[in-house]
């Protein structure tokens, strides 16, 4: 019997790379709802913007698959899952027995019941996959106005690449920010300025309240604050949230499928990865939600790893967004608005409005739980240490601060052995 | 397998690596055309620090789980057979992740590029006979490319 993944995102590439490490023979089969091969979904926007082409967005080389074994079912979803005789069932009706069973599903994006019925006219749309970015490119050309229902991470990329293609953009976002889940209340200052710059109209503390039909397209929008808007477009984008509708019951879920520190769920032989869990949190020192990349692509690994056999542990998730609008760049990490989680915060802030750099540091008892970084890129993973090392703040408060970082200024015992570290940063714990 | 290593103590912060660094990642690989006359001028993948009378270098460690493979959203970052971490700039759509998920600050901005954002960083002179240039560039012999545990 093969190892079996359902999904075929970062999550289930680095698991069949983590599986291939200890096991190099047995079968691997993807089964994938989206008709494509791995690609890096984050560039559908980037696509539509033009940066970067169709044929150089998949994540590896065509021969991946086969110089690994892995055999893809490109267009075939899992429909349910059964423990007790360990198979997969799928849409062609077909059924599959695995010997491990990973569930790497992703995200699901919301959509509130209200705007449902709108998601069949040809020029609404989600936007988290190949097929959106394709409904969007058939009729790019004959659109002109865009709303955009949601001004987070997925709003704003949508936003930049719109404008780039010489569109008009108009953002309602509910909170009084955008971006309101990674940025702090000053930082997000930066982003209005340059989503006025780039004549984006931004509604705040708003949301639609009605469209307006005519011809299968929705021609307008009524929003909350009353403002009616003439679109041509529109695209949903208030969140995801796990795609665990198919899964066996038995299999321990809150919102996300509960996993442990080697990545597996409550019931043997099935593991989860990627956006679909929650998993542990470095900084909030507990499970929870954290749909990014970059951790999706490190529990697969450790995913792959286990289910092939070895026994090696996660450190954890350090939350982490890097995103541009544009010419302005955010960097956080962690807990940004740590006021709603600790009372003894103390927050260190350096500004250079000469050159719109901003960075804030969010520390509790000494220690890092976040921070948020406007325009100041240089050497700024070296900050991940202090999240996942504890190191305490007030010994490198003037380092941490400046835009300069650099190793020089940590003890030199410590320095020495990192810059020359022979393996690298480590990650993973053997047990 | 075989990557680069510092002494602090033997290095004068001449900055001789980096040049060397630049200029072997040129089209050129000459030393005033490469820094006036090549469209994109070359930003150093080595990094010195100096403060007082400490200088050191310091660049990529080819981890063996390499965060910034695991943060690059389209593929661009990767990890070759061989075990080193190289980078195809045609798939890389300048997200910064990298950069954001490195601990070693070794992913610099690639400052030059003035039409599209992109990064660099040491590819140990992949192709290079002889080696990384920073080695040979470095007067004191302050950069050691040897073998170390596996
Ligand atoms: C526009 C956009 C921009 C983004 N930008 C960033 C960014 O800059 N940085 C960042 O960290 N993150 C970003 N993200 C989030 C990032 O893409 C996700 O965190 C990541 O893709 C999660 O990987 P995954 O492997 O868990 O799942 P996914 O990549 O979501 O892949 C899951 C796959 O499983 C398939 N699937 C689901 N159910 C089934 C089933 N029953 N049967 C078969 N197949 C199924 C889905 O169709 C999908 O193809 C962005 C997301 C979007 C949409």
């Amino acid at each position: 019997m093969s190892y079996v993944i359902i999904g075929n995102g970062p999550a289930a590439i680095a698991a069949c790379e983590g599986i291939r490490k200890y096991d190099k023979d047995r079968e691997i089969i993807i089964i994938s709802k989206e008709d494509q091969y791995a690609y890096g979904r984050p560039l559908i926007t980037y696509q539509i913007a033009g940066i970067v082409k169709k044929e150089d967005m998949y994540l590896r080389r065509p021969e991946f698959y086969k110089e690994n074994n892995i055999k893809v079912l490109l267009g075939k979803e899992a429909i349910s899952i059964d423990s007790k005789s360990k198979t997969v069932k799928i849409s062609d009706g077909s059924s599959i027995g695995y010997h491990k069973l990973l569930i790497a599903s992703g995200g699901t994006p919301f959509v509130p019941p209200t705007y449902k019925e709108y998601l069949t006219k040809e020029n609404v749309m989600t936007f988290i996959k190949w097929a959106d970015m394709e409904k969007l490119e058939s009729i790019i050309d004959t659109i002109e106005n865009v709303l955009i229902i949601g001004g987070g991470l997925i709003g704003i990329k949508a936003a930049e690449a719109l404008v780039m293609r010489g569109k008009n953009v108009y953002i309602a976002e509910l909170s009084k920010r955008v971006l309101p889940t990674v940025i702090d209340d000053y930082g997000s200052y930066y982003f209005h300025k340059e989503l006025e710059k780039n004549n984006v109209g931004l509604f705040l503390e708003d949301t639609v309240d009605s469209f307006k039909i005519k011809k299968n397209r929705v021609e307008k929008a009524v929003l909350k604050s009353g403002n009616t808007i003439n679109i041509d477009a529109v695209i949903i984008a208030i969140g995801v949230k796990p795609e665990i509708s198919f899964i066996d019951k038995e299999i321990k879920t809150n919102v996300g499928i509960i996993v442990d520190d080697m990545m597996k769920t409550s019931v043997s032989d099935i593991y989860a990865a990627g956006d679909v869990t929650e998993c542990y949190d470095i900084v909030y020192g507990s499970k929870r939600l954290g749909p990014i990349w970059v951790s999706a692509s490190e529990q697969g690994r450790i995913a792959g790893y286990n289910m092939a056999g070895a026994n090696i542990t996660y450190r954890g998730r350090l939350l982490m967004n890097s995103i541009s609008f544009m010419k302005t760049n955010l960097t956080s990490y962690g807990i940004i608005n740590p006021e709603l989680e600790y009372t003894n915060v103390e927050v260190f802030e350096y500004k250079r409005d000469d050159l719109d750099i901003y960075r804030r540091i969010n520390v509790v008892n000494n220690r890092v739980v976040g921070a948020v970084f406007i325009n100041s890129i240089y050497r700024k993973g070296i900050i991940t240490r202090f999240m996942i090392e504890g190191l305490p703040f007030d010994k490198y408060k003037e380092l941490l601060l400046s835009p300069n970082i650099g190793f020089i200024n940590f003890e030199k015992e410590y320095r020495v052995k990192e810059i020359n570290s022979i393996t690298g940063y480590k990650k993973a714990r053997i047990v | 397998m075989k990557k680069l290593y510092f002494r602090e103590e033997w290095c004068v912060g001449c900055g001789r690596c980096e040049v060397a660094c630049a200029i072997e990642h040129s089209e050129s690989k000459h030393p005033v055309i490469s820094y006036f006359f090549e469209k994109v001028r070359q930003t150093p993948r080595i990094i010195v620090e100096r403060k007082g009378n400490i200088s050191f270098a310091n660049t990529c460690r080819h981890c063996e789980e390499p965060d910034c493979v695991n943060a690059c959203i389209s593929g661009a970052l990767y990890k070759d057979l061989s075990g080193k971490i190289l980078y195809d700039p045609a798939k890389c759509v300048g997200c910064y992740s990298c950069i954001m998920a490195c601990p070693y600050g070794a992913i610099m901005k690639d400052l030059n590029r003035k039409e599209r954002k992109q990064i660099v960083k040491c590819d140990l002179c992949n192709k290079r006979e002889g080696g990384p240039a920073c080695v040979e560039a470095c007067p004191n012999r302050a950069i050691v490319f040897e073998e170390r545990g596996e």
